[in-house]
């Protein structure tokens, strides 16, 4: 199953695209409480949105987002049928890649 | 083939030369193509004055009414904090978030395409108590917005 969830929302002139990834965004500095050995940092360093094939966000992030990270965006036009494509890449070299069509 | 050590000084140094000359052509698109996997790697772990350095590249932050940055002003749980910047600035390129006092300030940066308006939301970590600062980069300008969040539980540690 996908780590990706996409919901969009058609509006007067505008698109809301909504995400919700799976990802435990670990920033190295925890230690296990069982083993007392420091949890290596694992997290989402690149997220890139498109529309189309065409990029319309990228999103270069840092340990600082929450476990779980959700975003929001807002795009102008957009229509039913459109593709909204969204992938990320953490720093142990997963990814992950999910696309939707506008409702 | 006889060399004399004038001969051969001279073209050790020009050999050297091409070499070193040849390295640091090679190092620059190397340092190119890790800023390009992960460009804000050069950010992270730096301080927030540092970071902000970087960022601006010296240019001067300019405080403006023009970006919003909703975010609750007393998180109970640092490690879920809830924000959400919109900005009414023209050609916003690109949209920074810091915590002041994280451990690692930067916490993302988002550079949008003109077919996207400035309006979006995530959501972040604290550790503690701190300045939350959204830097927006529009025409050329770097326009800052901030917000103090208090923090009951930190979201960083255990």
């Amino acid at each position: 199953m996908s780590s990706i969830k996409i919901r969009t929302k058609r509006q007067a002139d505008t698109t809301q695209i909504r995400t919700l990834i799976a990802h435990p965004m670990e920033t190295g500095l925890n230690t296990d409480s069982k083993t007392q050995k420091n949890i290596a940092a694992h997290f989402i360093q690149q997220l890139t949105v498109r529309h189309n094939d065409t990029v319309i966000v990228t999103t270069d992030l840092a340990s600082g987002i929450s476990r779980n990270p959700y975003f929001s965006f807002e795009m102008k036009g957009g229509e039913p049928g459109d593709k909204i494509t969204i992938q990320w890449t953490d720093n142990q070299g997963n990814s992950d890649s999910q696309d939707t069509l506008i409702q | 083939m006889t060399q004399t050590r004038r001969q051969f000084i001279k073209k050790s140094l020009s050999l050297g030369g091409a070499l070193l000359g040849s390295s640091l052509g090679m190092l620059k698109p190397l340092l190119a193509q890790s800023e390009t996997i992960w460009p804000i790697s050069k950010f992270a772990h730096l301080t927030y004055q540092t970071a902000l350095k970087r960022i601006t590249g010296g240019q001067p932050l300019i405080a403006s009414t023009d970006i919003t940055l909703t975010i609750p002003r007393i998180a109970e749980n640092g490690a879920l904090v809830p924000f959400t910047v919109s900005s009414t600035l023209d050609m916003a390129e690109s949209v920074f978030i810091l915590v002041k006092n994280n451990p690692v300030p930067l916490i993302a940066r988002f550079t949008l395409s003109p077919q996207i308006n400035t309006q979006l939301s995530a959501r972040l970590k604290m550790a503690e108590t701190s300045d939350v600062v959204s830097i927006v980069l529009a025409n050329g300008h770097y326009y800052y917005t901030d917000k103090t969040v208090k923090v009951t539980l930190g979201g960083c540690g255990g």
